[in-house]
């Protein structure tokens, strides 16, 4: 007999057992398909080491082009402003362009327009940026009619303009009474006259006050605006106009750009030497490094680490050098076709976005700094040097609203001090087998 | 009534089982390339594998497959449940899942059989996650590491099985030795800013063929003998189209002796060795590599009826050396089997469950861990 004759004595049995069975052998599957695996209680006894073997190289020459170029952020690219007033090593005031007063209002009970006989209550109020540190003494807000007919994009004509007999506002903020929306008073009969003239409002403004404060101008969230009454009748609305420029006459889209910006009165200083490489300031500095990478490090390792030391020279700039000022690295994500230095520092992406994070200085101090651009090396495998050069911009994030500058030593500064890259990869290997 | 009420009981007693199973796991099994789960059905390892070499489900003798009596499609699933424990204290629960063997038989001729398996050679699934230090340049960072490979060798049987006189059954059968291992390895450094995590996956693809053969002989209606031999041929492991290393499938040889002298039973012996030492050179030199012993004792038993149906009962017990061990020690594992079976729907479909206790221990006293598991194997067999 074998083991197979037992098999013949089924038959047929209650369909609940049938189906008591077919469920335990789902229960069972859905068991036997569910795992955890994991477990660290036996290592490293019964575990393989399976560490990848890192070597480590410092390249040094890596740089082929290192530039810094200033003029950040570029005419009319920004929304923001920082007014400073600390002296003959910062100050920044910002122009408003109001050229687009009406002339004429209508009351709700009238079949025509009324000309402007009367202004009162202008004010211009602005949105100010609170984030990047409260005030600590009270400060002044001086408004001036800057407007001329000369180049007024130019300091050498604006600055003249801000003087006592051209003075049309001025205010004094508590610190703690800053908080959001700031507005100046101005002067009524200087807005009824160009309302009426049909002339234009350009309001520059500057502070007063303690040397180390700054007030920073949110354009981008609340545009900054002009509001007046036309009519003692409450009965007619406060008229707001925006800030719009209507110069340069023939180019709408430059006119828009400079609608409010900033302008640079000191402390802007030109580009260092050669030997020295230069970020932020109040001249906006920016620093263009172009990497010579062996090839194979980007294409056939997976590397771990890749930091760029850059050695921190004390700042040529004493405004704001006791400030943490943070630098952050940008890609530049330009084709090797374009070589154009200017238009690769406008091509370039967030460094955030790959994983590039900013190091944060004070410029006053000295020594070696690491920026980690791993997660860069590895965008640049991904997407090939034909598609993106192996460079980056390295700026401020404080750009133009702190007079804070780095420095740090450039590829023709001491030989022991120029940046190099120092690498960590893993080179191809086999793994996994017992 | 009474049969009904002790129907209900048996059930219950099997979904009693589940929490039992449930509370074990470890790693000392899956060390090498693998744990070889046997490739025995649910029926045969009832009965500690000794009955494995007669059951026509089960994928060690070729001859068996005579015993199909016509023709039959075979799953089985069998997911273990490992603890692991150290010495010094602590302990690890896992979950495995395994679907060890699928055949397939058909009756060409009233004395010729053909049948196909797929069964699991050797079973590499786990996951390891540990810290290090790993030195970089005059430094050392902190890492956690985590290793997971997933996959199986199988083995793919084409067999035969004629039966020239009623007490005699001769099996060929050709194997193979196929499958795959999706590794996947991680390193994260605790110094996330300025070291990015490493991460490798590959798959590493393992391709033999093997020969066997077996015969069984029936000495009456008393007992029966059987014995299977496999020659293992070339074996590689590959990546993608790339040969990484060659050596063997191991052989084997297993031999087995029952007693079927009482209606609906067989109390049987069965004992086999692997040479697995002919798959050195696939691997690192280091590794250990041990040709056991397989011992297993069993008896496949007609249990009590319940109506029109008859129950086996199993129970048997193991011994064998896991073929790879650790560098200071071999792992033997013992086992403590038991299972049911039955027909249903007219014979045309076949119930089987077996539970596993298994205990695995270092020979050595310097390895401070141990490992027990439950394993529970379901097969379904189903009959046209």
């Amino acid at each position: 007999m074998t083991k197979e004759e037992v098999f013949v004595l089924s038959n047929r049995l209650p369909n609940r057992i049938v189906r008591g069975a077919l469920g335990a052998f789902l229960v069972l599957v859905f068991v036997a398909c569910s795992e955890n695996l994991t477990g660290s209680l036996g290592c490293p006894e019964l575990c393989q080491d399976q560490s990848a073997l890192l070597r480590d190289t410092t390249l040094t020459g890596v740089l082929v082009v290192d530039t810094v170029v200033t003029g950040f952020p570029l005419p009319g690219t920004a929304r923001d402003f920082t007014l400073l007033s600390q002296g003959d090593t910062a100050d920044t005031r910002v122009v408003f362009r109001f050229d687009t007063l009406p002339n004429t209002f209508r009351h709700p009970n009238a079949v025509v327009d009324s000309s402007v006989t009367k202004v009162d209550s202008a004010l211009i109020r602005f949105s100010v940026d609170t984030s990047y540190g409260k005030l600590k003494a009270p400060i002044t807000v001086d408004a001036y009619d800057v407007d001329t007919t000369a180049a007024d994009t130019l300091p050498l004509a604006l600055v003249p303009l801000f003087r006592p007999d051209r003075l049309i506002g001025s205010a004094t903020f508590a610190s703690t009474s800053i908080t959001d929306t700031l507005q100046l008073s101005l002067d009524t009969a200087v807005v009824r006259a160009k309302a009426q003239a049909g002339a234009r409002l350009r309001v520059g403004l500057r502070i007063r006050g303690s040397t180390q404060d700054r007030l920073r101008i949110s354009g981008s969230n609340y545009t900054p605006r002009l509001t007046f009454r036309m009519s003692p009748d409450t009965l007619v609305p406060t008229d707001t106009v925006f800030v719009r420029s209507k110069t340069p006459a023939d180019d709408a889209t430059l006119a828009s750009l400079y609608a409010a910006y900033p302008v640079i009165v000191a402390g802007a200083l030109p580009a260092p030497t050669n030997d020295v490489l230069a970020v932020g300031g109040v001249a906006g500095a920016r620093t263009f490094l172009r990497f010579d990478v062996p090839s194979i490090l980007i294409d056939s390792v997976q590397v771990v680490r890749a930091s760029l030391l850059l050695q921190q020279l004390p700042s040529r700039v004493t405004a704001s050098s006791s400030d943490t000022i943070a630098m952050i690295a940008n890609p530049v994500l330009a084709g090797a076709q374009v070589t154009d230095l200017s238009i690769l520092l406008q091509l370039v992406g967030s460094g955030t976005l790959v994983g590039v994070d900013s190091v944060r200085m004070v410029p006053q101090d000295a020594g070696l700094r690491s920026i980690e651009l791993v997660n860069l090396f590895r965008v640049w495998r991904g997407v090939g040097e034909a598609n993106s050069i192996r460079a980056i911009v390295l700026r401020a994030k404080q750009e133009a609203s702190s007079a804070a500058e780095l420095d740090f030593v450039s590829n023709n500064g001491a030989l022991n001090q120029r940046p190099r890259l120092q690498i960590t990869y893993v080179p191809r290997r086999g793994f996994g087998l017992p | 009534m009474m049969q009904r009420a002790r129907s209900r009981a048996l059930l219950a007693l099997a979904f009693l089982s589940f929490p039992l199973v449930a509370r074990a796991q470890g790693t000392l099994s899956t060390q090498g390339f693998g744990y070889p789960t046997g490739e025995m059905s649910t029926r045969a390892v009832g009965s500690g594998g000794a009955t494995a070499d007669f059951d026509a489900f089960s994928s060690t003798n070729p001859a068996s497959i005579a015993a199909s009596q016509g023709s039959l499609l075979y799953v089985q699933v069998e997911p273990e449940f490992r603890h692991l424990t150290a010495d010094g204290g602590g302990s690890q629960k896992n979950t495995i899942a395994r679907h060890p063997l699928t055949a397939l038989a058909v009756q060409i001729r009233p004395t010729l059989f053909g049948g196909i398996s797929v069964s699991n050679f050797l079973d590499r699934s786990f996951e390891t996650q540990e810290r290090r230090t790993t030195p970089i340049a005059d430094t050392a960072v902190a890492t956690t590491n985590t290793f997971k490979s997933n996959g199986a060798i199988g083995d793919i049987r084409a067999a035969l099985a004629w039966t020239p006189k009623s007490w005699l059954r001769l099996g060929i059968a050709g194997h193979v030795i196929s499958g795959d291992n999706r590794l996947r390895s991680t390193q994260v450094f605790d110094d996330s800013v300025r070291f990015a995590a490493i991460a490798d996956t590959t798959t590493v693809t393992y391709v033999g063929s093997a020969l066997s053969a077996g015969v069984e002989v029936f000495a009456g209606s008393v007992a029966a003998f059987a014995v299977s031999y496999r020659k293992g041929n070339s074996m590689s492991v590959k990546h993608q189209d790339t040969t990484i290393a060659n050596a063997n499938v191991p052989d084997g040889i297993a031999m087995s002796a029952a007693f079927v002298g009482i209606k609906g039973t067989m109390l049987a012996v069965r004992t086999s060795k692997d040479s697995w030492t002919r798959m050195e050179g696939l691997g690192s030199d280091s590794l250990p590599i041990t040709n056991g012993w397989d011992t297993s004792v069993g008896a496949d038993v007609l249990g009590p009826r319940f109506g029109q149906h008859a129950l086996q009962i199993r129970l048997g017990g193991r011994w064998r050396t896991l073929p790879f061990g650790l560098i200071n020690s071999e792992i033997r594992e013992k086992t403590l089997n038991f299972g049911v079976g039955t027909l249903l729907a007219r014979g045309r479909l076949g119930v089987d469950l077996a539970a596993i206790r298994a205990s695995r221990s270092p020979v050595s006293n310097d390895v401070p861990f141990h490992e027990s598991a439950w394993t529970m194997s379901f097969g379904v067999t189903v009959r046209p």
